[in-house]
């Protein structure tokens, strides 16, 4: 009787080659997980390597074969989950145990769509139906030692890939080769199954017209002088990393408000270092054109200085207790949704000249984001590893190319783009909003070149923003924005 | 006659190559992998397993004691047996050959390197010789590398025909990664080649250039 152990990589679809040899006149097969593992140990407690008949003996009992059966076999998960040196250490022991069995090593397609993760994954969203799978780090190692001892075995181990299975006139010569007979019929009903599966995954994906690709620009990496040498591409990087997306956050859709337009700013008064909110909220009075705009402010707490009857400004309180990441993504969410359109502020932006609306149309970028991945991935700043991931995972979903979207000046925001987003995506608590917004729904924009200052010594003329960091908001530059923005705005106490 | 390669699970892919271009070159590839090291199972190839300590890479009176004791016991029988590394590539046995009563054949960078661990042959009913003055001079406790102490006791015990590194009729060279002759005319000019990972070369980089020559 020929004898035969199928190891896979996960979701290889060993569960459809074990249905078509069980299916398959003459041949009995089942899955044994663990079952090396276990017979290997017991062998080394024992000192010595199996005697031939007592492996055979085992996989047949686990296979279920009878007196009629000619072939017999098992399936068992890759088992060098230590790395190399365990799994070549079994395998070995195998082919010595038992002279004439044969090993199958069955890995997933490395190019194949994500086929199987209903079944298999926990993360899994229908969504992924429609991606390009990536082959992690892991399984590459996997399949690569696979090949490895292909190469020390040729004739007594077998490669197939998943994606061989589905073709009857590919699968079948190889599973002859060593001796096991594949028939027409037990092969699609095994493959009917399959097919079955697929059904069930719902597609998600807008559809492709519906993104205007025209507007996402293959742009050249901008690198400083510090960045030379050669950069990983996004490709690259996606590959060696080989991220999937995470479920989205679970969240209440909100009810349309019906309000138009709305301008929504974050603030965190343990975060400020002086009155930037006040003064911003001065720029926006002075230079916004539209002065009919709620404008919200979400926190924790409520300004001071902001009046009782304080008009068009609003004061939204936002849970801060579980921290301020999170405190931060609730206001980000509820602030996104609050309108049909948003300009996301914050408290460290202040207009410098008369803007509106339609200012914001044009999203401003600071680069392409492509060959910095990698090292973003392994910064130490939180905030630039959620970007990286952002990068990787609108790459999981067909973005080529990631643009650098955070600027630090107004975001306008749509409702229902926004909404896409969060039902889409798994944001992170900090970082990358806007990335996974622009990115995905491919916002038109333009370099930022001098729209925004962070001093006020030398203003170009074209510059609409002034935005400062806790760092750069220096004594000179407090006293110039107070005294550029001297005249209270109608929503402050008095005084 | 036989060709000796010590490995370990790292290098088995690399020493499987080194072992099919021995086959090919005529002569019996024989991998010895470490008393603690998992089962390995090649086709067509003869794996055994040595306990002698082996103090790092090939290092110690007790390994060259030991190395030479299984060379002479693998040896029975043929004029001359080998040892190899398991990232070399053997296309021919020739460079062993017609150089008088010497007991070794090997690599030689005199300046620095007298014998290289890489290929080296050893006239087999030399090797007792080797072994009892290696018996009576080799100090335990100090390091001695497995190549430059055999090269040691072979020159007190008959003598080494040294090929010299880099000399331009040596038959055995290292591969130049930066080399634009394809793998048939390096074949051609050498008997044996070495792919030194150490160098700098991951495995991989190794195992794909070998392949080159398959």
């Amino acid at each position: 009787m020929k004898t035969f152990v199928i190891i896979t990589t996960p979701r290889a679809r060993g569960d459809l080659l074990v249905r078509m040899l069980a299916a398959a006149p003459g041949c009995a097969c089942a899955n044994a997980d663990g079952l090396l593992k276990k017979a290997k140990a017991f062998d080394d407690s024992m000192g010595a390597i199996a005697v031939g008949s007592a492996v055979t003996s085992a996989i047949a009992a686990a296979a279920g074969s009878t007196a009629g059966t000619r072939a017999c076999g098992i399936a068992d998960r890759y088992a060098g989950h230590e790395g190399w040196r365990d799994a070549v250490g079994l395998w070995s022991w195998l082919l010595l145990s038992a002279p004439d069995l044969h090993l199958i090593f069955l890995s997933r397609d490395q190019a194949e769509t994500e086929l199987s993760m209903e079944a298999t994954s926990r993360r899994w969203v229908p969504s992924y139906g429609t991606c390009a799978g990536k082959a992690g780090k892991r399984m590459i190692d996997q399949v690569r030692s696979m090949e490895d001892f292909h190469l020390m075995n040729p004739t007594r181990t077998m490669l197939l890939d998943s994606s061989d299975l589905l073709h009857f006139d590919m699968v079948r010569p190889r599973l002859a080769a060593l001796g096991l007979e594949l028939d027409r019929a037990a092969w699609e009903s095994a493959i009917a199954l399959v097919t079955h599966d697929r059904k069930t995954i719902a597609a998600e994906r807008p559809p492709h017209d519906e993104i205007d690709w025209d507007l996402i620009p293959v742009a050249e990496p901008v690198g400083r002088a510090s960045d030379v040498g050669p950069a990983e591409t996004l490709d690259e990087v996606a590959q060696r990393v080989g991220l999937v997306p995470g479920r989205p956050r679970r969240f209440v859709e909100p009810e349309r408000t019906g309000i138009p337009r709305a301008i929504c700013i974050p603030w965190l008064a343990s975060a400020a270092k002086w009155e930037e909110l006040k003064h911003a909220l001065r720029s926006i009075d002075r230079h916004w054109s539209d002065r009919e705009c709620p404008i919200f402010i979400l926190g924790p707490e409520r300004p001071q200085w902001l009046a009782e009857d304080s008009g068009r400004v609003k004061f939204i309180p936002i849970d801060y207790t579980r921290g301020k990441r999170r405190g931060l993504h609730e206001a980000f969410r509820i602030g996104t949704t609050i309108a049909d359109e948003v300009a996301w502020w914050n408290d460290d932006i202040y207009l410098l000249k008369d803007a509106g609306w339609e200012d914001l149309r044009v999203a401003v970028t600071e680069g392409c984001l492509d060959g910095k991945v990698s090292r973003m991935l392994t910064s130490p700043n939180g905030w630039q590893r959620a970007l990286g991931e952002a990068c990787l995972v609108l790459h999981h979903y067909g973005i080529k190319s990631v643009m650098r979207f955070a600027t630090h000046t107004p975001y306008l925001f749509e409702r229902e783009k926004s909404l896409e987003i969060f039902r889409k995506f798994r944001l992170p608590f900090k970082g990358g909003w806007v990335t996974y917004y622009h990115g995905w729904h491919g916002t038109p924009h333009q370099p930022i070149g001098r729209l925004k200052v962070n001093q006020l010594t030398r203003v170009p003329a074209e510059a609409i923003f002034l935005n400062h960091s806790d760092r750069t908001l220096t004594a000179g530059l407090k006293a110039a924005i107070a005294e550029r923005f001297s005249t209270p705005a109608p929503w402050e106490l008095p005084g | 006659m036989k060709v000796l390669i010590y490995t370990h699970p790292p290098d088995y892919v690399m020493a499987t190559l080194a072992a099919r271009s021995i086959q090919a070159a005529g002569a019996e590839p024989i991998l010895a992998i470490d008393a603690a090291d998992p089962p390995l199972c090649i086709e067509g190839v003869r794996v055994i397993r040595t306990s002698f300590p082996r103090v790092g890479n090939l290092n110690g009176r007790e390994f060259v004691l030991g190395n030479l004791r299984l060379m002479h016991e693998l040896g029975a029988g043929d004029e001359w047996i080998c040892k190899g590394d398991s990232d070399t590539w053997w296309n021919r046995l020739d460079w062993i050959h017609g150089h008088g009563d010497v007991t070794a054949v090997a690599l030689s960078d005199p300046g620095s390197h007298p014998f290289y661990g890489l290929a080296y042959a050893l006239r087999v009913d030399r090797i007792p010789a080797m072994i009892a003055l290696g018996e009576q001079t080799l100090d335990a406790a100090a390091r001695l590398p497995e190549d430059i102490t055999t090269g040691e006791l072979a020159t007190a015990c008959g003598g080494v025909h040294a090929w010299i590194n880099l000399h331009p009729g040596t038959p055995l060279a290292a591969y130049n990664w930066e080399t634009a002759e394809d793998p048939e005319t390096l074949k051609r000019r050498y008997d044996v080649i070495v792919f030194q990972r150490m160098q700098g070369r991951r495995r991989r980089d190794v195992v794909a250039a070998m392949k080159l020559f398959s």
